[in-house]
C-alpha cells in the first residue's frame, strides 16, 4: 500500500539512530493534532489568516516527512486563501486535515511497531 | 569552534536544524530559543558567533528582534519559508537567508559564506531590513554589495534600469549610472512590482520618474525615453492604470 510520509530526510538527518528518528516521529505525533484542532478552530470562525498562517507554519514538517501531495494542496491553499469562495477553502482544508489524520496513523503506526 | 545559537518558534525546526548543524564539526549549538525574547536573552548572555533565526516568530519578527540588541557581534542567517514576504527584504539587504526545512546542502554553503566573511554584519543592513518592510516605497532603500563595495540605494532615485548581459546598469535622474553584477531578471524579481516594469527586453523603468506613454516610447522627466515592447504594451499600460495614482 501507498503510504503518506516517506522516510528519506530523517533517516538522512538521524544518521540510523534510532533515538533520534523516534524524536521526531513523536514530536509529529504531538504536533499535528494540536495544530490540526487550532485549524479546525479557524476554520469554524471562518478566519481565513489564521487558517492560512497556521497550515504555513506546518510547511516544513509537512516537506520534511517527503508529503509531496500535502505540500502542493498547502500551496494552492496558500495561494487562494484570501479570494477563494470559503465553502471551496472549507473543502480544501478538511481534504488535508485528512490526509494529515492518515499521516498520523502512519507515524503511529511507525511507533507501535517498533520497526525503525 | 563556531558558536551557534538557534532561534525559532517552532519546536520541530529547533530539532531539525541542531540535528543538522551536528554535521559540521566545528560548530557547536551553544542553545536553542524559542521565540524572539528568549533569544536575545541568550544571544546576551553567550555571545555566539553566528545564529540561525526564524523570521517570522510568534512574539517578534526575526528582524525586530535584532533591532532590539545595542552591538551585533555575530553573523545571522535567516531561516524562513518559501513564499514569505520577508524573503525580498532578506534579498534587498543581501542578507544570508535558508528556506525552510532547510537543505543540507543548502546550509553547508551558507555556513562556507559565513566562514568567508570576516566582518560582522552591520545592524545597519539589518535595520534597513526591517524599515524596508514596513516602509512606503518611497522611502525604501536597496542595498547591494559590489567588488566596488556597498551600494546604498533609494528607491525612489532609480529613473530606469538598462540590462547588458549578465550587467546592469542602474541610472538615476542625472547623469549618474552604476553598473553591477546583476542581470535584469535579478532586478525584476527583487524590485517591488507596483513601482518597477519590465517594459522592455532591456529595461525596467521607475514608476516615479514616467512623465508620459507614447505609442512605442515611455518618456522619462529625466529626459530619457526608453523603447516599449509590444508584447509588453498591454501589460504595461495596466499596471500604469492601476500604480500611477499612487505616486
Amino acid at each position: 500500500m501507498d503510504t503518506l510520509i516517506d522516510l528519506q530526510n530523517l533517516k538522512l538527518v538521524s544518521r540510523g539512530n534510532k533515538d533520534r528518528m523516534e524524536k521526531y516521529l513523536r514530536q509529529f505525533a504531538s504536533l499535528i493534532p494540536e495544530r490540526t484542532e487550532m485549524i479546525r478552530a479557524a476554520l469554524d470562525s471562518e478566519d481565513r489568516a489564521q487558517v492560512r498562517q497556521l497550515i504555513h507554519k506546518m510547511s516544513p514538517q509537512l516537506q520534511f516527512f517527503g508529503m509531496d501531495e500535502v505540500v502542493e494542496l498547502k500551496n494552492q491553499l496558500e495561494m487562494g486563501y484570501l479570494k477563494m469562495d470559503f465553502q471551496d477553502l472549507k473543502k480544501m482544508v478538511n481534504h488535508l486535515l485528512e490526509q494529515l489524520a492518515q499521516a498520523l496513523v502512519e507515524v503511529n503506526q511507525l511507533l507501535t511497531d517498533n520497526k525503525l | 569552534m563556531i558558536r551557534c545559537i538557534i532561534i525559532d518558534d517552532d519546536p520541530f525546526m529547533r530539532d531539525l536544524l541542531t540535528d543538522k548543524l551536528a554535521f559540521f564539526d566545528d560548530i557547536e549549538v551553544l542553545i536553542t530559543a524559542k521565540d524572539g525574547a528568549e533569544g536575545l536573552e541568550k544571544i546576551e548572555k553567550l555571545k555566539p558567533d553566528l545564529i540561525l533565526l526564524d523570521v517570522e516568530m510568534t512574539d517578534m519578527t526575526g528582524f525586530e528582534m535584532l533591532s532590539r540588541l545595542e552591538k551585533i557581534n555575530f553573523q545571522t542567517i535567516f531561516v524562513t519559508s518559501y513564499g514569505h514576504y520577508a524573503i525580498k527584504a532578506i534579498r534587498f539587504n543581501a542578507l544570508d537567508y535558508l528556506l525552510k526545512p532547510v537543505d543540507l546542502e543548502e546550509l553547508k554553503d551558507a555556513v562556507k559564506r559565513f566562514r568567508e566573511k570576516h566582518a560582522s554584519q552591520s545592524k545597519r543592513r539589518v535595520k534597513r531590513a526591517l524599515s524596508n518592510l514596513i516602509d512606503s516605497h518611497s522611502n525604501q532603500r536597496l542595498f547591494l554589495t559590489t567588488q566596488q563595495g556597498e551600494l546604498d540605494i533609494p528607491l525612489k532615485e532609480i529613473a530606469f534600469i538598462q540590462g547588458e548581459r549578465n550587467y546592469s546598469n542602474i541610472r538615476f535622474g542625472s547623469d549618474k549610472k552604476i553598473l553591477v553584477a546583476k542581470t535584469l531578471a535579478d532586478f525584476e524579481e527583487l524590485l517591488p512590482h507596483d513601482a518597477f516594469f519590465r517594459c522592455h527586453k532591456s529595461y525596467i523603468v521607475g514608476m516615479n520618474y514616467i512623465e508620459s506613454v507614447g505609442r512605442e516610447r515611455i518618456r522619462l522627466s529625466s529626459g530619457q525615453s526608453l523603447v516599449l515592447s509590444r508584447r509588453r504594451k498591454e501589460e504595461f499600460l495596466e499596471w500604469w492604470a492601476i500604480n500611477k495614482s499612487s505616486r
